[in-house]
This record gives structure tokens, C-alpha cells and sequence, in this order.
């Protein structure tokens, strides 16, 4: 009985939408309400952020200073291990779950102690389980490739002086590059990000980031772009131009045609967020998180059929 | 009482003043002019920190008729794409463009000039009686403080 009740609820990958399909997946995660004409996905509590280690990070980057951890269900407010909360949630009809955090000094979110947890949260709940990896250390990819993740996201950067000036990180591009190879090696779904115009709203090491990811083919990848946040070093920095996200939009669709490529979650909002979807969707991206108003219609009448999942890029139901 | 409750979250202080009513779940604030009788609508300080930096608002135009609950526009921001409800019944009798053009505005003047909308009310008496007033302010932001904490919404 607990195999089909486990069974029933596992994500399965099998509608994943493949490239030049005629099918788009419009994903909202449940970390943020969303709500427009087109799509409303009821506060989800389908999907959810945990971060475990609450908003603390050792690196507050440049473009985030933990805001992106702000939001989050701290797991240190929860009087239990990561699996007490997942049962928690699951008994509230939570389906999956991005476990997160912010990073240590290597760049690294702690995840190891929390390996036994995330293992028994996919075999005796059959949650979808996705991890933010933050720049891994072979260890930990190990660790992952026995938990049976959904997918770990990590973002790859394609130069010296972003790891260094933006995350504040005494690494290289090869030690990203590393992290794609072992996350390979032991079989750990990857869903790598680039993140356009990171480097202060400059195009610098996107295009190398993408040649890193081509050489190690991932499950998805996702695009995102610089999102100016307040009370951060890049509060008022200018994103890349609209001609300069569709460029990169394109160059990758090309250079992973075989493998679905998402418009994650970040982005500049209000106007310029329309423009950028609707490049998305020209450009043939196989699916948007949190989609502006009237993308959806704009998807069906350039002939695609839309679908909608209440869950982080990639992980379908 | 002190005409301001003041709260911090991390280390930046807000602050709800104690001149107007407030929703008690959307974080809509309603201030009653007694020359007009209309009331000015807009969002309190609380509710804008738990979803971030706003970046869109559009807002129906005067002449629309709204209920309790019902959507003045729309909003998105850090952490939410959605409707704007009304606090009150009534209809719109101006809105202001100056925040659909600089929705930082909300988040920089809350209660002065990120005003949304003002609203002709239908049945203000009944309605207001049903929001947070001053005596019910210092607990209420307390509950709502820790309910927020408690989401993951605030620090």
C-alpha cells in the first residue's frame, strides 16, 4: 500500500518537455503568490523553499546579500530535522521540496548533515527533492548521487573576476567546471544556471559558462537574468539590454538543442520582465517560471500548448 | 498611546501609524477624511516588507465600483504576483498615477504619497468596524509579526 501511495506521488520526468516540442511548462514555485489573468497557483503550498541554514551566508554576494534566502522556511525555526519538517509538510499536501541555504566560506551550502534526511524524505514520503548546491566539493556530489534529487541547481560562472568580485569566492571557473564533472560522475541530475549580465549588468563570462555546460550535458538548463534587489551592492545596476538577453537566448538554444532550457525565476520585473518572456518564447525556450501577464496567450498563439506546474523548472508531476 | 507603532525586522525600523484602520490580513490601510468622507487606500508597512521591493502596480481607473475584497489592480513584487484587495465597498474616485508610474513610491512613502487609490465608500460604518483600529494596533502588529516570522516572510 505505501509503494502506491509512494509511487502516486512520485514526480515523474516524462513529460519534460523536449526541445522543438510544441509544448511550453509555465512553472511558479511556491516561495512567491502568484497571481495573474492567466494563471493562479493558490499560494502553493505544492512546492516549497526550505533554507537550511535560515538567512545566514558566508558569502552575502553582491547581487543577493541573502535576500534571496529571505522568504525561505527556516529549518533552524523548526523544532526537528529536515524529515520532521518534510513529513510536517507533507501532511499539508506539500509535494516537493528545493532544499536550500545560503554558502560557507568554500562556497559550499551545507548540505552533508542533512544527506540521511533527504534520502529518507524521497523513499518514505517520495517527495521530489531539488537542492542548491552552491559550488559543491566532491564529497558532497558523492553524497547527492545516492539521494535520488530531482535536480541540483547550481550557477555557473564563466569568469574569474564575478566569482571573485561578485560571490566574494577564491575560486576559478574550472572549479565550476569540476563541480559539472562530479555531479556527472555520480549521476547527480544537474540543473546548472547562468545568471546574464551578473557581472555588475555586463555580459562577461556567460558565453564560457555555457561552454562549460555544453561539455557536460545537464538535465535542464536554466537562463536567468540580473534582478536589481534594494539593500543590495547592485540595488541600482543596469541589467544587460533586451537585444543582448534575446543574443545570448538564442546562442543557447542553439548550442543545447537537445536539451530543455528554461527562463528561471529571476529577472527584472514590471516592463521590461514582458519583453524578456516574450524572447524567451521567441527564441524557443522550452518553458518560463512566474511568467508575466499575457506570456501564456502570447506561447498559444505562436502555436505552443502550455502547461502549468506549481514547482520548481523541470519537475513535473 | 503613542500616535505610531514602530517595529523592527533584522535591523531596519517601520513604523504603522495610529490615524487610520487597517486590513487584517491584506495589510491595506484605509484613512477617513471627514471633509470628503471619502477614504484613502493603501498598503502598510508590514505587508510591503514581507514581499519585497514592488515593481509594477496598475490600478482601475475612477468609476469602478469595488467590493470588500475585491481587486483595485495589481501588484508585483520581490515575492508576489497578484491582486491588490480593498479593505472597503465603494467606488474609486481617483487613483494615483504617480505610483503606477514609480511603484517604489509605495515602499519609500507608504502613508503619505504611495497612496493607491481613494475610494468613495458604501458602508464605511460596518466595514472599518471589521479592520484593526488604534486600540487593536500594538497587539495586532505583534500577531502579525510573529505570524509572518513564522512563514519565513520576515526575518
Amino acid at each position: 500500500m505505501l509503494f502506491w501511495w509512494v509511487l502516486s506521488r512520485t514526480p515523474t520526468l516524462m513529460t519534460l518537455p523536449l526541445p522543438n516540442s510544441n509544448e511550453i511548462i509555465f512553472h511558479t514555485p511556491g516561495f512567491r503568490g502568484y497571481k495573474t489573468d492567466e494563471h493562479d497557483n493558490q499560494g502553493a503550498e505544492e512546492f516549497v523553499s526550505i533554507s537550511i541554514t535560515g538567512t545566514a551566508c558566508a558569502l552575502s554576494c553582491e547581487h543577493c546579500n541573502t535576500k534571496v534566502l529571505r522568504g525561505m522556511t527556516d529549518l533552524r525555526r523548526f523544532d526537528g530535522s529536515l524529515y520532521d519538517l518534510c513529513e510536517s509538510l507533507a501532511g499539508q499536501g506539500t509535494r516537493g521540496v528545493l532544499i536550500s541555504g545560503g554558502s560557507d566560506p568554500q562556497g559550499r551550502v551545507p548540505l552533508l548533515p542533512h544527506i540521511d534526511d533527504m534520502k529518507r524524505v524521497r523513499t518514505e514520503l517520495g517527495m521530489a527533492v531539488r537542492v542548491h548546491v552552491g559550488l559543491p566539493d566532491e564529497e558532497t556530489c558523492a553524497a547527492l548521487g545516492e539521494v535520488d534529487v530531482d535536480g541540483a541547481m547550481i550557477d555557473i560562472i564563466g569568469h574569474r573576476d564575478t566569482i571573485h568580485e561578485v560571490y566574494h569566492l577564491d575560486a576559478d571557473p574550472e572549479d565550476y567546471e569540476d563541480a559539472l564533472s562530479w555531479m556527472e560522475k555520480y549521476k547527480v541530475p544537474m540543473v546548472p544556471h547562468i545568471v546574464i549580465g551578473l557581472h555588475y549588468g555586463k555580459m562577461l563570462g556567460e558565453d564560457r559558462a555555457l561552454e562549460m555546460i555544453v561539455r557536460h550535458p545537464p538535465k535542464l538548463l536554466a537562463l536567468v537574468v540580473l534582478m536589481s534587489m534594494s539593500k543590495t551592492a547592485m540595488a541600482n545596476v543596469t541589467p544587460p539590454s533586451l537585444s543582448e538577453i534575446g543574443a545570448f537566448f538564442q546562442k543557447t538554444r542553439k548550442a543545447l538543442p537537445s536539451t530543455p532550457v528554461m527562463l528561471g525565476c529571476a529577472r527584472p520585473m514590471g516592463d521590461m520582465k514582458v519583453e524578456i518572456d516574450r524572447l524567451a518564447v521567441d527564441a524557443g525556450l522550452n518553458g518560463i517560471a512566474f511568467p508575466a501577464n499575457d506570456i501564456v496567450e502570447y506561447a498559444r498563439q505562436a502555436g505552443l500548448r502550455p502547461q502549468f506546474v506549481n514547482a520548481c523548472c523541470g519537475v513535473t508531476w | 498611546m503613542s500616535n505610531t507603532q514602530e517595529f523592527k525586522i533584522g535591523t531596519d525600523l517601520y513604523s504603522i501609524p495610529a490615524d487610520r484602520f487597517y486590513g487584517r490580513e491584506n495589510h491595506m490601510w484605509a484613512s477617513f477624511d471627514h471633509v470628503t468622507g471619502n477614504v484613502t487606500i493603501g498598503m502598510d508597512a508590514l505587508g510591503l516588507a514581507a514581499l519585497g521591493d514592488l515593481a509594477y502596480v496598475s490600478l482601475q481607473p475612477a468609476g469602478t465600483k469595488v467590493e470588500r475584497g475585491e481587486s483595485l489592480g495589481t501588484l508585483e513584487a520581490a515575492k508576489m504576483t497578484g491582486d491588490l484587495t480593498s479593505p472597503i465597498s465603494g467606488e474609486i474616485v481617483e487613483r494615483n498615477d504617480l505610483t503606477v508610474r514609480n511603484p517604489a513610491l509605495v515602499n519609500q512613502e507608504t502613508y503619505t504619497n504611495g497612496w493607491l487609490v481613494v475610494i468613495k465608500p458604501s458602508n464605511w460604518e460596518n466595514e472599518s468596524a471589521q479592520m484593526v483600529n488604534v486600540d487593536e494596533l500594538p497587539a495586532w502588529v505583534d500577531s502579525e509579526l510573529k505570524r509572518y516570522r513564522q512563514q519565513g516572510w520576515i526575518d
